[in-house]
């Protein structure tokens, strides 16, 4: 432990950043920042924690659930962040510049893990850490430096104010362009609970608030400028698998047609065909101008392509709007800022999106929360004037959400916190607190069950059953039946903490399953890993995050979809259809052995080697 | 999504040739494909769809003259009947993975049916390669039907296409019929260990 006090701290103590028993694919390095006590340690990870909570999520779900105390009030000085990349990030595997954020969620009190791509993940990993782990809080802005044999925690008074964006490119312009940074914004500093982190292109920790966890611990942001490599055990099975993978990619529709040509857009227009398209706050599912919001419209605005490190695929888009440039949107945003806010001008989207991104905001959680601020006003549950479709007030509301001014200080907590002040609950349409994405669940059953099981609340990266249910890859399962959504949403979600703790772009997913990526696995770090231990180990993952949840006070009756969803629709192509969660929740429980109530039974604990945990 | 009038129309003529191609074994459960173009759009079934029964939403409108965003749950092989639009006055094409076409498609760089319907029909069906759904074999494809109304793709199927889509279904049931016959003449000719007779008026 080094104190420096021109610094705030700083550790470069290069025998704990270069030495030790490092495994190919793992430093086995933690760097942890006490900003109380103005201390930054360096810690070594167990073989056994790597090899069954994998990193990324999974490692952080597991730190967290042992190093946190029951109740930890997330803005507190005692909820800590764990930033961790996977075993699988900066090497040649394609997809894998991936980094995630987990901490307890300000706006859902959950486990919470938010993953970002870009280049960031990249230099993070090639600083020589596993993972950055930030514990209390400092009294005055900074930001942390890293680079390989150096953390360094420095001042950010000048930046506190900055936009994302702005604050990212003045930190690459102070320690040169070899770098990477991730920033708050505005919104985070205003602890607004949906506040995101991203970088200067358009890559964020977008939701759940972990944004204003890294406010509340006054860090502007992280910057990251290592040059270690990566090794891989096997680099010629590698090679081989790289070959295979390349002619997976460029084989399968969904990942080389529509990503490639049109970006996530291009699920719009299917989306609304099938009556999956939520418009204004889920009142319905089929919009007659979504053709105004889908992916050839989007081209129109689009002046450049962009990918995360080392990805063929390259599924983001620049766009240009007036003279301002920015990235995005995607699909998620198109929805929760376009057709949920009855908007149909793709023009004011992207500009919605774009402030977004610089102010630091979620844009789904902040297109779901507007949406039933909407609603309440044109019920008259709150006295203001606001209609659907008045992009022009919308933006003067993100603005104040930032802020945190009149309205948008209510607007900042969210949409369950906003409804339940104005007396009307069922306006929220959310699980476990966070907003529900683009999706409508009534007509994908296996999107219900997902959304009402998953740890962090409504999400669609948890178990992206629309892969199954709509675009028929891997395989197609009908999107109405019931009978095999439990085991698929199971099976879905095991492989999506996968996926989040190896961290791999979700994409993949419709492509590759457990079996190559537990060759993959096995070829970087030169450890045998077979396709059954790597869906335990998502198992497990997905278990603990459950015991976290269990902990903190949620039982069972989480275990919901909103109202809302669970009214039928009277028009459109889902008309009349309505999820029977409960019985699915019911076969769930059973599936994933745990108990009528929701708790994993002793036998699933044991099996997992997780009674030693409790 | 099929919703009216013509879209109807449509899904039902698909739907009545999918259910005869999967009848005759012609596909697995979830192979092959077929559509039909109008204008500058074709219906076209969706990736991993059951020819078997096909439903309302398995069938697909996308554009002929360009990608789109519908392409994402469109059949693997739209971009190679996209082609073939594009490069000839078509209007529907077929794809399927007859046994004996296929297995015969391992041993001969062209078929040349040696039956007499077969041959006066086709005449020759020309075998290419191509990995499924590539730019490759889009091209491969529509460059040999404009000058054949079937192509084999070798260890893989067959496409078939022209302006009716009776014929089309008739041209992909005559090369399999062919293959098979070309398969049993072989078969009999090693094991009866003798020359066929030609026929005299072919």
């Amino acid at each position: 432990m080094i104190l420096i006090d021109s610094r705030i701290a700083a550790a470069s103590s290069d025998d704990l950043f270069e030495g030790g028993n490092t495994v190919a694919g793992w430093w086995k390095k933690l760097l942890r920042i006490d900003l109380s006590r103005k201390t930054i340690t360096v810690e070594e990870v167990k073989d056994v924690v790597l090899k069954e909570y994998l990193g990324g999520s999974g490692f952080g779900a597991m730190w967290l659930y042992e190093n946190t105390r029951p109740g930890v009030e997330p803005l507190s000085p005692d909820n800590a962040v764990v930033l961790a990349v996977g075993p699988l990030t900066g090497s040649r595997v394609y997809g894998t510049s991936r980094a995630s954020m987990i901490t307890r969620s300000p706006l859902t009190m959950t486990l919470f893990d938010s993953t970002c791509g870009g280049v960031f993940p990249t230099y993070f990993k090639r600083c020589g850490l596993d993972a950055l782990i930030i514990q209390g809080a400092s009294s005055k802005p900074v930001y942390i430096y890293l680079n390989e044999g150096c953390g360094e925690v420095l001042p950010a008074g000048d930046l506190w104010g900055l936009k994302t964006k702005e604050a990212v490119l003045e930190l690459r312009k102070r320690h040169g362009f070899n770098c990477s940074a991730v920033a708050i914004g505005p919104a985070g500093e205003n602890l607004v609970r949906m506040a995101s982190i991203a970088d200067d292109n358009g890559h964020a920790f977008g939701r759940g608030g972990v944004g204003a966890v890294l406010g509340s611990k006054k860090v502007k942001a992280i910057v990251a400028s290592g040059t270690k490599t990566v090794e891989e055990a096997k680099p010629e099975k590698v090679d081989e698998m790289l070959e295979n993978m390349k002619v997976r990619i460029t084989w399968n529709p969904y990942l080389w047609g529509a990503l490639r040509n049109l970006g996530t857009s291009a699920l719009l227009t299917v989306i609304n065909d099938w009556g999956l398209l939520p418009v204004m706050n889920f009142s319905e599912g089929f919009s007659e101008s979504a053709e105004k919001l889908a992916g050839e419209e989007l081209t129109k605005f689009v002046v450049g392509r962009r990918g995360c490190y080392n990805c063929p695929i390259a599924c983001k888009r620049v766009t240009k709007i007036g003279e301002t440039k920015g990235d995005g949107p995607e699909y998620e945003s198109i929805v929760n800022l376009g057709s949920m806010l009855g908007i149909s001008d793709l023009g004011d989207v992207i500009e919605l999106n774009h402030l977004c991104n610089d102010l630091g905001l979620d844009t789904i959680s902040m297109g779901g929360t507007l949406a039933c601020l909407i609603e309440l006003a044109t019920l008259n549950k709150v006295n203001i004037d606001l209609m659907w479709g008045d992009s022009e007030k919308v933006k003067a509301l993100i603005i104040e959400t930032a802020y945190r001014r009149g309205i948008g200080n209510d607007v900042a907590e969210g949409s369950l916190r906003l409804a339940r002040k104005y007396g009307m609950i069922e306006a929220s349409v959310s699980v476990k607190g966070l907003e529900v994405p683009a999706y409508d669940p009534r007509g994908a059953f296996g999107m219900a069950l997902s959304y009402a099981t998953s740890y962090r609340g409504a999400c669609h990266l948890r178990s992206w059953t629309i892969s199954f249910e709509v675009i028929g890859t891997p395989n197609l399962v009908d999107r109405f039946s019931v009978l095999e959504k439990p085991a698929l949403v199971k099976y879905t979600q095991d492989l999506a903490a996968v996926y989040d703790s190896l961290l791999v772009c979700k994409h993949f997913a419709v492509e590759f399953n457990e079996e190559p990526l537990s060759s993959l696995l096995s070829a970087v770090t030169g450890l045998d890993f077979s396709k059954e231990e790597l869906l335990a180990a998502g198992e497990r993952i997905w278990t603990i995050a459950r015991l976290f949840n269990i902990r903190e006070g949620f039982t069972g009756r989480d275990d919901v979809l909103p109202p809302k969803l669970q009214a039928p629709l009277t028009k459109g192509p889902i008309a009349g259809r309505v999820p029977p969660i409960q019985d699915m929740i019911k076969e769930y429980y059973s599936v994933r052995d745990w108990d009528s109530q929701g708790i994993p039974s002793r036998k699933l604990l044991d099996r997992l080697n997780l009674r030693c945990r409790l | 999504m099929i919703a009216e009038g013509i879209d109807k129309e449509v899904y039902e003529v698909l739907r009545g040739y999918a259910s005869r191609i999967a009848r005759r074994g012609y596909v697995t459960a979830h192979g092959g494909n077929l559509s039909i173009r109008s204008g500058n759009n074709m219906w076209i079934t969706r990736h991993a769809c059951s020819l078997e029964d096909l439903r309302v939403e398995d069938v697909v409108k996308v554009p002929v003259d360009r990608p789109s965003s519908r392409d994402v749950i469109a059949s693997t092989e739209t971009p190679v009947h996209r082609e073939v639009y594009k490069r000839t006055s078509n209007l529907v094409v077929m794809h399927a993975h007859p046994p004996y076409t296929v297995a015969v498609s391992y041993f001969v760089d062209r078929l040349v049916p040696p039956d007499s319907e077969g041959y006066h029909v086709l005449r020759r069906v020309p075998i290419i390669e191509g990995r499924p759904g590539s730019a490759a074999l889009a091209s491969r494809v529509a460059e040999a039907l404009r000058d054949s109304w079937a192509v084999v793709v070798r260890g893989h199927g067959v496409f078939a296409s022209s302006k009716f889509i009776d014929h089309t279904y008739q041209v992909l049931c005559m090369v399999e019929h062919s293959a098979e016959i070309f398969y049993l003449k072989k078969v009999y000719e090693g094991s009866l260990k003798v020359k066929p007779v030609v026929p005299q008026e072919f």
